[in-house]
């Protein structure tokens, strides 16, 4: 009964003319970045970080904008995957296996109408866990002290470096960076200038903004001048979209169950939208494909890691909302938005600011009702938006990328920051280090510094208060079983390989 | 394992040496922050010289990745485009926003393959919208150059 008033609350929120104006725009400007190949959902609602908060819109609204932008992003991503091939982020290699294949069949119709209908069950049996579930870990987590803190952090950090990339060292090295990045400026603890170099920029540390623009964005523009993998033209015209009710009754509990799927790999941190798209086609795979019709262009194949990736993007919300701790790069950069707007995420979250917590769940179930009812009419007009030629594409992300980093500072310094983590992210890509851990050190580095310092500070030292309780040294073990198992794995191996299947972008 | 990773895993060790050394001299003397701010920068080194060492020392040549590696002239317009952001960066205080913003486009549209009037078109198009948008539609400060203002 107090969750059902407690939505009401929200959807008091959600429903302001502000707040369904601003979901409506998150879910379409999510759509089309999630589409058009080189921006992405982080590179967006990164480059959008100053805007909002020069708009002076309340926490809630530039939550439900931005995190609606996440979501949507997970449904446009499908748009480019089915009809050209060409997965946006690596959750959307596995709908171009059977995506493609329908389009090839001259079917992309019918593929697009059941990704849009399988991202909006994904996407609103998750809230409806996000529903249930966060409150409840809230209320867990209100006992967590510095200690168990630093663990949790620990375990996020080594879970999304091992899973992230390509192997665990290539993505110890990215976290390492991040990290790296976190500790430049003034202490704030002990106020002893870091890695400053002299200069008087650096004092102030490195806005998160400006290192991922910078690592994603511009590498981004970098990698396109290669001129591989994008470039295909879509030329057909599409017909209407429109689900059958046949492709529904054949799809329906693919997308429940891997909407269940989805959630869970959702949650956990690191593994993100690729795991949960990889493993709910693979659960599929295995419990409906009798005629071995998957990977020859099965609706159930598209059906599955679609609904699968969009609940994983609102699975995701709920350690970030609620612990305070992302999981992912964008995740990071949101969490980076919620404490510059002065929201601190975690345990009082629910409690202390619930227009901001219900408001935006209650957003969430409209913004995917509107994704829906503005998709199936309207995959025709984003599909034209595919044929904007790179030589006009990419060099408006590199104008996009310099004033929105300008835009933070007012600071020619933070331009060539960028760049710099341009280069950054350049040579990382062609080691095929992953971007997501750094963005990840950069903003959890502060915190778990701080907690480390604070549970010392009250142990007078002693380093065992770190193992002192159970939920403690379960994180730690969680942690370095996420060291261990890859690592041992891959010493005896010529090539730590990885049984997910990786796209060109990183997993953000 | 390519070359690249050989030559990324040197410099991870030699920098993960130099931020421990660094890092020595932060000492504050409060007993309250045991650790102090040390703690931070020697996590960075140890990282740096396990993932280094991983890079530097597992065994295999360059397989089918090294090939995705570009090296020499094929790196050339990569350095073009961080040459023309970078230029971008040192005009906009002296010319302002929209100028360089013109010229960035157009140069950037060309090393995609695009035509000079064009990118140049979409240039100007993208930096009335921006200007539009951050300083007249949020006030945000975008500069409009200090050349023209007789120095400001």
């Amino acid at each position: 009964v107090t969750v059902l008033g407690d939505l009401l609350t929200g959807f008091g929120v959600a429903l302001q003319p502000i707040n369904l104006l601003l979901a409506g725009g998150g879910v379409a400007l999510g759509t089309l970045v999630g589409m058009l190949p080189g921006i992405g959902p982080i590179n967006a609602i990164a480059i959008l970080i100053p805007l909002t908060f020069a708009s002076g819109l309340p926490a809630e609204s530039v939550l439900i904008f931005l995190v609606g932008i996440y979501y949507g992003s997970q449904y446009g991503n499908s748009i480019s995957t089915i009809l050209l091939n060409v997965p946006g982020t690596a959750s959307a290699v596995v709908t171009a296996i059977d995506g493609h294949a329908l389009t090839q069949k001259g079917e992309s119709e019918r593929a697009l109408a059941v990704s849009a209908v399988a991202s909006f069950v994904g996407g609103t049996l998750s809230v409806a866990g996000l529903v249930f579930f966060a409150p409840a870990l809230s209320r867990l987590a209100i006992r967590f002290g510095p200690a168990e803190y630093f663990a949790l952090m620990l375990f996020a950090l080594t879970a999304l470096s091992s899973l992230g990339g390509k192997d665990l060292f290539r993505g110890l090295v990215a976290l390492g960076f991040g990290l790296f990045v976190a500790a430049v400026g003034i202490d704030p603890q002990s106020a002893v200038p870091r890695f400053t170099f002299g200069q008087l920029a650096l004092l102030d540390g490195i806005d998160f903004v400006v290192v991922t623009i910078g690592l994603f964005a511009v590498s981004e523009v970098l990698l396109a001048l290669e001129g591989t993998g994008v470039g295909a033209e879509h030329r057909e015209r599409l017909g209407r979209i429109w689900v059958s009710l046949a492709d529904l009754g054949h799809t329906i509990w693919t997308m429940v169950r891997s909407a269940v799927v989805g959630f869970v790999v959702g949650v956990l941190p690191g593994a993100g939208g690729t795991i949960a798209a990889f493993l709910g086609y693979a659960t599929e795979e295995k419990l409906t494909d009798r005629e071995g019709t998957f990977g020859k262009g099965d609706i159930r194949g598209v059906a599955a890691p679609e609904s699968a990736n969009n609940a994983a993007a609102n699975g995701s919300m709920i350690p970030l909302l609620t612990l305070g701790i992302p999981g992912s790069g964008t995740t990071a950069v949101l969490l980076g938005a919620l404490t510059a707007l002065d929201v601190t995420p975690g345990p009082q979250l629910v409690s202390q600011r619930p227009e901001v917590f219900w408001g935006l769940v209650a957003s969430m179930y409209i913004g995917n009702l509107l994704l829906l009812v503005l998709n199936l009419p309207l995959v025709g007009v984003f599909a034209r938006l595919l044929r904007l030629p790179r030589w006009a594409l990419m060099p408006g992300v590199a104008v996009l990328s310099v004033t929105a980093v300008y835009a933070i500072n007012q600071s020619v310094f933070d331009l060539i920051l960028m760049v710099a983590f341009g280069v950054v992210g350049y040579v990382f890509r062609k080691a095929s280090i992953p971007l997501a851990p750094a963005i990840l050190g950069v903003v959890l580095g502060p915190l778990m510094e701080k907690n480390l310092r604070r549970s010392l500070a009250l142990s007078g030292g002693d380093w065992g208060v770190l193992f002192s309780s159970p939920l403690a040294i379960a994180f730690w073990v969680m942690a370095a079983a996420f060291v261990l198992v890859p690592a041992l794995a891959s010493v005896g191996s010529r090539e730590g390989g990885s049984a997910v299947p990786r796209g060109r972008g990183a997993d953000s | 394992v390519t070359r690249l990773d050989r030559w990324l895993g040197g410099v991870l060790i030699v920098s993960g040496l130099a931020i421990a050394g660094t890092a020595r001299g932060y000492t504050v003397g409060f007993a309250v922050d045991p650790v102090g701010p040390r703690v931070l920068p020697y996590l960075v080194t140890a990282l740096f010289l396990l993932s280094g060492g991983a890079l530097l020392l597992r065994k295999g040549k360059g397989d089918a990745e090294a090939g995705r590696v570009p090296t020499g002239p094929s790196l050339k317009p990569q350095v073009a485009a961080v040459a023309v952001l970078l230029l971008y960066a040192g005009l906009i205080l002296p010319l302002g926003f929209i100028p360089p913003t013109v010229l960035a486009t157009g140069t950037l549209a060309k090393l995609f393959g695009g035509r000079w009037a064009r990118g140049l078109a979409v240039g100007l198009a993208l930096s009335l919208g921006l200007y539009g948008l951050f300083a007249l539609g949020f006030g945000l400060e975008l500069p409009m150059g200090t050349l023209f203002q007789g120095g400001r």
